[in-house]
């Protein structure tokens, strides 16, 4: 019990902290909450510069998509929490490595796990923030949409958020054995933005590249949220996405965990986890 | 005749040095490299897949969209690269308290940051050559330049004329310090403006404005060179125009670059950022 109630203000603790820091840069999220718009525009400003004015009409013809809004802001919105995850993750640790905190953090009798897994799940509650503002007005405005689609499209999303939350421990395995991992934090955000099917359905994609879209929880979460937001699907235990999705919620938070452990087990030995 | 071998020689010397700075820099850092090399494709891929969306499917088949995309993205990142040569080195000495040292050598100030180009060109040269081969391999489409030569040539003077806009972004750094916004609005309006994507024509009224920027004109030869598209001007005024302008230019962003650091020295600013 003394053990819970240890781990449990170790993780109130980190989560205050990272929250209090967060504050400090509102304009920050509202950027993030913006972006799925600006990317909808830039798309539907290139199709016009393309195609000219029956641009929209080709889309809708070719995908079969009725609200190109919606259908991107979607998809701009689970990118954006990809983004938020991972990025933000890694540049917290790569922080603290710098400044030197970390190694005030962890000579800390609190759990080591905890004090990183607070900084992802802290993230992961701001990224479904901005998912709820981003897609509010498409809650208020579309006149199909109801609280039902929107609460079974929320649940979608706590699930879906789980797997990127595993990946983000992998980034913190690697940000701490590795420390300069921006780059291929980059790399790893440009292909998770590009093959999740942000902006057209994952069918477009060519076959080599369908199939690694299918290895990302954000493209299944993507597709599940389309199919109950814009085409107001409610069996949701009908659709095989929701099952690799959750195939994915065990997956890859154990290969995270794993990684993270190694690294952290070793670190401890030689040292090199407070390194920089 | 011996004064300019003399000249020649040592700016060679120059150039021999700044390169091999920067390529030692660059080696330290082999994940950026790597990190080019997945996210540069896949941004493209990001912007060109739901393009296809837009356009009717019988224009897909002939191979055309795929190649005006391949090569509308070529040219951006080669604008985005170029502009970082002297802009962002002369920032980056700056921040790294470098720059007063390297102002005070008699080195060529173009010279002096044009080594940045080196890795970065090179950089660039791998992953467009590595991206035609997943476009290859994806789409089945044929990325040959309609005129090798000719796309070559397009394509060195719109590295020139934009190392030339980039060092007259250095020289604004000089005099504004903190270049953030001017870098976000320089790279948008010019990767905007000069038609990487699409015809100027494309644009309606703001082509005018299209036409006033020097780059536009080795865009649209490139565009020529590559995809054989309708060239503004005459093809040879325009090859020839494209000449003077990266020369134009060049020197102009030079002399602005030498007035502002001269200027600096005297009021003792350079230090500053």
């Amino acid at each position: 019990m003394k053990w819970i109630e240890r781990r449990y203000l170790e993780f109130r603790a980190v989560l205050t902290k990272e929250y209090l820091i967060m504050s400090r840069y509102p304009l920050a999220f509202a950027f993030f909450v913006f972006l799925p718009y600006l990317v909808a525009g830039v798309f539907y400003g290139m199709g016009e510069l393309l195609a000219g004015p029956k641009a929209l009409a080709i889309f809708k013809s070719r995908t079969g998509v009725e609200d190109f809004l919606s259908f991107n802001v979607i998809g701009g919105s689970i990118m954006m929490i990809s983004v938020i995850i991972l990025q933000m993750t890694h540049m917290t640790v790569k922080a603290e490595l710098r400044n030197g905190t970390l190694e005030l953090n962890l000579v800390s009798p609190a759990s080591r796990f905890v004090i990183f897994f607070a900084v992802a799940i802290i993230l992961s509650l701001a990224s479904f923030g901005v998912f709820v503002v981003a897609t509010l007005p498409m809650l208020l405005t579309a006149k199909e949409i109801n609280l039902l689609d929107y609460a079974a499209a929320l649940a979608v999303l706590a699930l879906g958020v789980l797997p990127v939350t595993g990946i983000s421990l992998l980034v913190i395995a690697l940000t701490l054995k590795f420390k300069e991992v921006t780059s291929l934090v980059n790399a790893l955000n440009s292909a998770i933005s590009t093959l999740s099917g942000v902006a057209y359905p994952i069918a477009v994609l060519p076959g080599w590249l369908k199939f690694a879209s299918q290895l990302l929880p954000t493209s299944h979460t993507i597709e599940l949220m389309r199919k109950i937001l814009l085409v107001h699907q409610r069996t949701l235990l009908a659709f095989p996405e929701l099952w690799y999705l959750a195939a994915m919620c065990l997956v890859y938070p154990i290969l995270g965990y794993s990684a993270f452990k190694i690294v952290e087990k070793r670190g401890r030995v030689t040292g090199e986890i407070y390194l920089y | 005749m011996k004064y300019i071998f003399t000249k020649l020689s040592r700016l060679a010397g120059e150039v021999k040095l700044a390169l091999w700075k920067e390529f030692k820099r660059y080696s330290r850092y082999p994940l950026w490299f790597m990190s080019d090399m997945i996210s540069l494709p896949m941004w493209l891929l990001f912007f060109m897949l739901p393009a296809m969306l837009f356009v009717p499917e019988e224009e897909l088949v002939n191979g055309f969209f795929y190649k005006n995309f391949y090569w509308g993205w070529v040219f951006l990142v080669l604008i985005y690269t170029s502009l970082r040569v002297v802009g962002l080195s002369i920032r980056q000495e700056q921040l790294e308290g470098t720059l007063e040292l390297l102002f005070s050598t008699n080195a060529n100030r173009l010279v002096l940051f044009i080594g940045r180009a080196g890795p970065l060109l090179l950089d660039v040269l791998l992953t467009a050559a590595y991206t035609a081969a997943i476009f290859h391999t994806a789409f089945n489409a044929s990325l040959m330049p309609e005129e090798p030569l000719l796309t070559l040539y397009a394509l060195s003077m719109l590295v020139a004329i934009t190392i030339g806009f980039s060092a007259l972004y250095g020289a604004a750094i000089l005099k504004f310090k903190e270049p953030a916004i001017l870098t976000n609005l320089l790279q948008i309006s010019l990767i905007f403006l000069t038609g990487a994507f699409y015809p100027i024509e494309n644009l309606g009224p703001v082509r005018y404005v299209s036409m006033l920027i020097p780059l536009t004109y080795a865009v649209d030869l490139a565009r020529h060179a590559t995809l054989g598209t309708r060239t503004i001007l005459n093809e040879k005024i325009e090859a020839v125009l494209v000449f003077f302008l990266a020369l134009l230019t060049l020197t102009l962003s030079y002399s602005m670059l030498k007035y502002l650091e001269n200027k600096n020295k005297k009021e003792g600013t350079l230090a500053f950022y």
